[in-house]
């Protein structure tokens, strides 16, 4: 596990997995890269935990560079739901890949877990909700 | 390891290799030929399967990926290796509730997939077949 980046955005990362967090226009931008698994969606958790602790309760997971999804990284990202949603905020996502798509949508959680084409999108709708 | 028309993989019961079961299962489906989408989903399940193991307090020693061609699909099976040995808990970490829910999650995931499939999640087994995808056969003029 490596820890590097700028201060605006630190990417931790493993061979097959990486995750940033980053700020824009008020919310968190989680940027997530590589497969979303058992192995990795523990530090995708400690990464949305941080940022709810650290006052930022609206929250994007960019999931554009996303090639795998299993329910350990669907379960992480539905703790950081309830996680904002226990701070008066929210966690939607960006560009699901047709696989994480397919996730979502047998589970039902595409009906909690709301995506959007872009960030930009997710953070003016977002608001909306 | 190759043995006639017989793959197998065996990996340990950690995280970090799960992974490595994913990219044998893509070689797999691109050597037989299979959709991008039937083995993606396989790749979903045995995933599943091997979480379930890691997370398991009697974990087994290894983890044992087979593919084989049949007559109708390709035959995937994930089975326990070695008996399991009563691990020591794990220490205390803070309930976020993502632990359990992706445990509840995971075995109507796996049958949502493949509704076939022969699922054992308590003894970390799956078997499952990813049909033959026969080419379309040319229009006749």
């Amino acid at each position: 596990m490596t820890d590097e980046g700028s201060a605006e955005e630190r990417w931790a990362s493993t061979e097959t997995f990486a995750v940033a967090a980053r700020r824009q226009a008020g919310w968190a931008i989680i940027d997530v890269k590589g497969d979303l698994d058992v192995y990795s969606a523990p530090t995708l958790r400690h990464v949305i935990t941080d940022r709810i602790e650290q006052g930022d309760a609206r929250i994007v997971i960019d999931l554009e560079h996303v090639d795998f999804m299993d329910s350990a990284g669907l379960a992480a990202m539905m703790m950081g739901l309830r996680l904002a949603g226990d701070e008066q905020g929210t966690l939607v996502l960006v560009q699901p890949g047709d696989q994480a798509r397919r996730m979502l949508k047998l589970t039902n959680l595409d009906s909690v877990l709301h995506a959007f084409p872009s960030v930009e999108e997710a953070v003016s709708l977002g608001d909306l909700e | 390891m190759i043995d006639d028309d017989l793959l197998e993989l065996q990996i340990p019961p950690e995280a970090e290799f799960v992974g490595t079961a994913r990219l044998f299962l893509a070689a797999a489906g691109r050597h037989f030929e299979l959709s991008e989408e039937s083995v993606a989903d396989a790749k979903v399940a045995v995933s599943e399967v091997c979480a379930g193991a890691i997370e398991s307090p009697r974990q087994p020693e290894h983890l044992k990926i087979a593919i084989r061609p049949g007559l109708e699909a390709l035959e995937v099976e994930v089975v326990p290796v070695g008996t399991g040995i009563e691990a020591d808990p794990p220490p205390p970490v803070p309930d976020t509730g993502a632990a359990s829910f992706e445990h509840i999650m995971r075995e109507p995931l796996v049958h949502a997939l493949f509704p076939d499939a022969a699922y054992e999640p308590a003894e970390h087994s799956l078997r499952l077949s990813l049909p033959w995808e026969l080419p379309e056969e040319p229009q006749e003029p």
